[in-house]
């Protein structure tokens, strides 16, 4: 198990509860969704589980260590968190934007090797060779979102949390930024959670399903989400499907 | 190192070299003018006769110097403290006295001549006084950047409302010293006419250049500040503690330059943002830039308050500098702004 969730309470004023004893895991090398309705509280749980904010009561264990036990620099280092920017400007190159993602590595008798080849690694998974003198703030939306992604793997080596990478991406990007995704699970031992709205997105890349309904935070198969009753819950209107020999796809 | 980069660091060279050069020009020119080569033999003369000292050498050593060398710092320091602010608080109108430092030093300078005039009847020093009322008031931000959960908008707001607590104080004693007021009104206005003790100067530049060595060391730091403050603390900073630091830092620097040339406005707004428009914008560069440019813009404002004063020297006082910041300035900064765009 990567991270190990026991009884999570939360709330940002007792009238307004987002979630009540909710117990659940996320395992390792896997990819895993979040989905829920607006204002379910998807975002608040990946600051959560990023130790941004803390739970009002319960236990979050990441590789069985309480996460408010790291210092912050080791806790970085093994996640990253992508938040949601529709409009990111940073007035930096590339590849200075990579070189800050190796912060939590720098210390007096930093090692220059391994940083330079975390950077190495994070410009080859994400295919930025062309890009490393350009600016960040001349780029496409898809380019930055690559750029934002490598900086994570510049960080950090086993976890990266995302909210809604893809939600302001066109198709191509969104194929490209989801596959580097599954790739980095499949083939570099990565564990992703990520936020989605896109339920055929959800269904067709993921592992692992969180849903958020009733308070409650569970996870599912992915097949779940096959089950009407399930996802008339998770999001409140009644979602069709077709089956197609093994695929499926959702459409409402 | 890329060639964009070295083109850079050869920018702020020729800035440095541009600098000294502006400093013995300096030296030469005022009430009194001094051939440069006359500069040099006299300042030679210093090191090897100290005591035997001619009219020009007085001036020289005991008046254009520490002028000199105090513009430059405060100048350079204030552009820094700017700077800073502007990359804390993400927001480039942000300037040193955005969080009521000018307020409630101006504040401790009135009640040092409001207690002179009413109870003590001779004039006591303004610096200890701005220098401490000064302190408090920052402070009262410093406690409140230190909690964890509070946001930049959160203290930039805390600071505006010290700015006008104090104001309201500061008005409540210019309305009792009524026409004994005019003191502060010019210290207000900022200048360099009254040169603090030598003890005083090599303080400051103690101080500035400490705190300028800790802030290129905090530079990747600084550079972080680009992403949103989940997202850096999420990098393993420790947001609060680093925001306390740099702001305690730049408090201080900034009360003690208020504290004896009052209040100079202008400069750390404007010169980090022309820093802005002209260089690549990692913090290691735009620190040196910025000391560099905000260093030569006072030096220049203040030779042209000295020229001024002996073109009309009858009128015996010299013109706050302050105002000459912003003449010079304003021109500048709209000319970079319409260049580019982007801050």
């Amino acid at each position: 198990m990567m991270f190990k969730v026991e009884n999570l309470n939360f709330y940002w004023d007792k009238k307004n509860i987002l979630f009540t004893d909710s117990t659940f895991n996320i395992k390792k090398e896997r990819l895993t969704t979040i989905v829920g309705r607006n204002g379910s509280g998807k975002t608040t749980l990946l600051k959560i589980l990023c130790n941004l904010i803390k739970p009002v009561k319960g236990d979050i264990f990441l590789n069985n260590i309480k996460i408010d036990k790291y210092k912050p620099k080791e806790l970085a280092k093994i996640l990253s968190y992508v938040e949601q920017d529709f409009d990111k400007n940073i007035p930096l190159k590339v590849i200075d934007i990579l070189k800050l993602g190796t912060y939590p590595y720098l210390s007096i008798l930093y090692n220059n090797r391994e940083i330079i080849d975390r950077i190495d690694k994070a410009i080859e998974l994400c295919k930025l060779k062309d890009f490393l003198q350009r600016e960040f703030n001349k780029l496409s939306t898809g380019e930055k979102q690559k750029v934002i992604l490598a900086k994570a793997l510049c960080q950090s080596d086993s976890v990266i949390l995302l909210d809604e990478p893809t939600s302001f991406l066109d198709i191509k990007n969104e194929i490209e930024i989801i596959n580097l995704l599954r790739d980095l699970v499949t083939n570099h031992k990565y564990t992703v959670v990520m936020i989605t709205h896109n339920i055929n997105l959800s269904y067709q890349y993921s592992d692992e399903i969180i849903t958020i309904f009733d308070k409650k935070i569970e996870t599912h198969n992915k097949k779940d989400l096959l089950d009407p009753i399930i996802l008339r819950k998770i999001y409140d209107v009644d979602i069709k499907k077709i089956e197609y020999k093994d695929s499926v796809i959702f459409y409402y | 190192m890329s060639i964009k980069i070295k083109i850079q660091y050869l920018i702020l060279l020729s800035l440095f070299i541009l600098l000294l050069f502006l400093s013995l020009i300096s030296i030469a020119i005022g009430s009194k003018s001094i051939p440069i080569d006359k500069i040099l033999i006299e300042i030679k003369n210093y090191f090897i006769y100290p005591n035997a000292e001619s009219i020009e050498q007085k001036i020289i050593i005991n008046l254009r110097i520490p002028r000199i060398i105090l513009a430059i710092f405060v100048g350079g320091m204030l552009s820094v403290c700017g700077l800073i602010l502007q990359t804390i608080f993400k927001n480039p109108l942000v300037e040193p006295f955005t969080l009521g430092i000018s307020a409630s030093a101006s504040f401790g300078v009135a009640l040092a001549i409001f207690i002179s005039d009413f109870f003590l009847k001779i004039r006591i020093p303004f610096f200890p006084f701005s220098l401490i009322s000064g302190i408090l008031g920052v402070s009262i931000i410093l406690l409140f950047s230190l909690s964890k959960n509070i946001s930049i908008y959160t203290i930039i707001f805390i600071g505006i409302s010290i700015s006008y607590f104090f104001n309201a104080l500061l008005t409540l004693l210019l309305s009792l010293l009524g026409n004994r007021s005019y003191d502060i009104i010019i210290w207000m206005f900022g200048s360099f006419s009254i040169i603090p003790s030598r003890l005083v100067i090599i303080l400051f530049i103690f101080f500035s250049l400490i705190i300028l060595i800790v802030l290129l060391l905090f530079h990747k730091e600084l550079d972080l500040f680009y992403f949103s403050e989940d997202v850096i603390k999420s990098m393993g900073v420790k947001l609060n503690i680093l925001r306390t630091i740099l702001l305690g830092l730049i408090s201080f620097i900034t009360i003690f330059s208020v504290s004896f040339c009052g209040i100079i406005g202008f400069v750390g707004l404007v010169i980090p943002n022309i820093a802005k428009l002209i260089f690549y914008r990692k913090h290691n560069i735009l620190i040196m830039a910025s000391f560099l440019m905000g260093g030569i813009l006072l030096l220049i404002s203040d030779d042209i308050a000295r020229s001024l004063v002996s073109l009309f020297s009858d009128y015996g006082k010299e013109l706050p500098i302050g105002v000459i910041t912003s003449i010079i300035g304003v021109p500048f900064f709209i000319y970079f702004l319409t260049k580019r765009e982007k801050i």
